[in-house]
């Protein structure tokens, strides 16, 4: 790639007391590129997810962002870098409508006295968030239904329509398959990939190697915390991948 | 996520089914056949206007707790503090009347005896909040701390007697007095209870109370300063219990040390019944207000049944286990529904 990186992580650490998630990982993403974060389970993926979207502090390490070094100290820093996440356990307010869900931490207020009082516009969000719904073919019949009554697969797709809705340089989605059928993910991989045709990065953490061979351009293989590839697409196979990922040589993962 | 979208119901119709089928429209219809048992057994006693509104001006000192504590729980939070922080702020109020002529006080005087109230409420509910936030002790705990802190403050401060230094003008035209031929108590009640329904159910601060109640790591990453909300709810209700405490000097003129005991209680059972979740992520104010006057309309009945009233505590505590125990249950249902 000759373009420089929109986000590059180097040797980032994170200890939970004698566990060692992340052992000096190190991590690149390309502008307008779909990255494939591929490794085991426990390799360390979702730490590295939340460790670029301010969601934990990595012990050591530096993030570059467009080429600056930031500090990701809050969920709110990454947000303000235009950063959005589909979190592997999805971070939705379960007593909450998916509009609720959608704005939240930016709702938007009414105009006037009542919006300086605090008052929401929750017409507003609800229209929007069913515009959203409809652009990007999420199919909730009761937006104003909570959270928490509505299957994983409507979930998943609140999350992820947040995720998008909001994001102007980079999508990080950690396993946003996982509770999804093949017509579904299917779906999201379309998704994926109209986010990446405007311009905005994204990263896919999935064990779905079919799912991500058909919209990565790019791969990147965790292994007890460390990168020990990266790969384009083009150039490699999901034999070479997987060995990769178990540390076993191609016959040996056969 | 199939592109099949069937047309939904309109928008204002779920609405309506949605507040016909709340947990406030449950207690209100409870609270209704209970009345009507009353009026029933006890014709031309209990239903009277003097009654009833005698029964009101009784219980809106444990509306304006229920209030905070509404918030308190919509946030998945305890505040066990409020009963003994009015009694202490009853006693700091008085202490400060006192200095400026007792009884004798004039507007002045009660403005400041209201000031030290609502401050001393504050004070309880900053440091509530700072203990729960900063050290991370639960508020269940933090909160029989402070209790027992005010508790023991207040009759510290007394020697155990109880003061009476309370403004004429105050017991003449707060504890007694009328606007629009409604008592004060009354209206103050109405007016925490509007303002404080609006903020929870209509604002950002509302939304942030019902996240950190139902998923406070999604509202953390949602960029909300989770903390910093927590602090302000328990200044809310620090803020209620100094202003029931300012409202309790108007009606008895006393610090009214031994008399709130239950209070607390009582304002969590209201809540409870009226529809906020022990566990958080959603609440209603106005189905507190409903909720509070059950055990009231419960122990008048009782007294004039001529039972001791002290089988009203029985009664509440009873009716608060079962009351969590059913919440418990249908959350159950949902989650493992869903
Ligand atoms: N909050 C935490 N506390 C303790 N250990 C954790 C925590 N989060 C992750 N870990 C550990 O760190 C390692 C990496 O976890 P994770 O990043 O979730 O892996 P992956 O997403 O690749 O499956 C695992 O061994 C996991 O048990
Ligand atoms: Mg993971």
């Amino acid at each position: 790639m000759s373009a420089p990186p929109l986000l590059e992580t180097r040797g980032i650490t994170k200890r939970y007391g004698h566990v060692e998630a992340l052992r000096g990982a190190d991590f690149t993403v390309y502008p307008g590129e779909v990255v494939a974060l591929l490794g085991d389970n426990g390799a360390g993926k979702s730490t590295l997810v939340k460790a670029i979207t301010g969601t934990i502090q990595p012990d050591e390490g530096q993030i570059l962002f467009e080429g600056q070094p930031v500090q990701m100290t809050s969920p709110l820093d990454a947000r303000t870098l235009g950063i959005e996440t589909v979190f592997q356990d999805l971070a939705l307010v379960p007593d909450m409508d998916p509009s609720g869900n959608l704005f939240l931490g930016r709702e938007i207020l009414r105009p006037g006295l009542l919006g300086r009082l605090g008052m929401l516009d929750r017409r507003a969000m609800h229209e929007r968030t069913v515009e959203a719904f409809t652009r990007l073919g999420v199919n909730i019949q009761d937006a104003q239904a909570k959270v928490i009554g509505m299957s994983g697969g409507q979930r998943q797709g609140v999350a992820v329509a947040r995720a998008m809705v909001w994001a102007s340089k980079m999508v990080l989605m950690d396993e946003p398959t996982a509770a999804l059928g093949v017509v579904q993910s299917r779906h999201v991989n379309d998704l994926i990939l109209r986010v990446r045709d405007q311009g905005v990065a994204v990263v896919l953490v999935s064990h779905n190697m079919q799912h991500v061979f058909e919209v990565a351009d790019r791969i990147e293989v965790l292994r007890l915390g460390k990168r020990v590839a990266a790969r384009r697409k083009a150039d490699t196979s999901i034999e070479e991948v997987v060995a990769d990922m178990t540390g076993l040589s191609v016959t040996g993962a056969a | 996520m199939t592109t099949t979208r069937p047309t939904p119901p309109a928008p204002a119709r779920l609405a309506l089914r949605r507040v016909l089928a709340s947990q406030a429209m449950l207690t209100a219809g409870t609270l209704l056949v209970v009345m009507a048992l009353f009026t029933a057994l006890f014709p031309g006693k209990f239903a009277t206007l003097y009654n009833i509104q005698t029964l009101m001006v009784d219980y809106s000192g444990i509306v304006l707790l229920g209030v905070g504590l509404t918030f308190i729980m919509t946030s998945a939070r305890f505040d066990l503090s409020v009963g003994a922080v009015l009694v202490f702020s009853c006693v700091l109020g008085t202490k400060a009347m006192g200095a400026l002529g007792g009884a004798d006080g004039g507007w002045g005087a009660v403005l400041i005896g209201l000031a030290v109230c609502l401050g001393t409420g504050l004070l309880a509910g900053l440091v509530n909040g700072f203990l729960i936030v900063k050290a991370r002790v639960p508020s269940i705990i933090v909160t029989l701390g402070t209790l027992s802190v005010a508790q023991g403050a207040a009759y510290v401060l007394t020697g155990g007697v109880d003061l009476y230094a309370v403004p004429k003008v105050m017991l003449d035209h707060i504890g007694q007095g009328k606007v629009l031929g409604l008592p004060v108590p009354i209206v103050v009640a109405a007016l925490a209870v509007a303002i404080g329904s609006f903020v929870l159910s209509q604002t950002r601060f509302g939304q942030y109370t019902c996240a950190t109640g139902s998923n406070a790591e999604a509202a953390r990453r949602a960029g909300i300063n989770i903390d910093r909300v927590a602090i302000t709810l328990y200044l809310i209700s620090g803020a209620g219990a100094g202003l029931a405490g300012f409202m309790s000097l108007a009606r008895y003129g006393s610090t009214t040390l031994a008399a709130h005991q239950n209070d607390n209680l009582t304002a969590l059972l209201g809540v409870v019944l009226g529809g906020t979740s022990l566990f958080g992520g959603t609440g209603t104010v106005v189905g507190t207000a409903v909720g509070v006057f059950i055990p009231g309309v419960l122990s008048n009945g009782l007294v004039m049944m001529q039972v001791l009233p002290y089988w009203q505590y029985i009664i509440v505590g009873i009716v608060l286990i079962a009351v969590v125990y059913i919440d418990l249950v249908k959350r159950r249902g949902r989650t493992e529904g869903g």
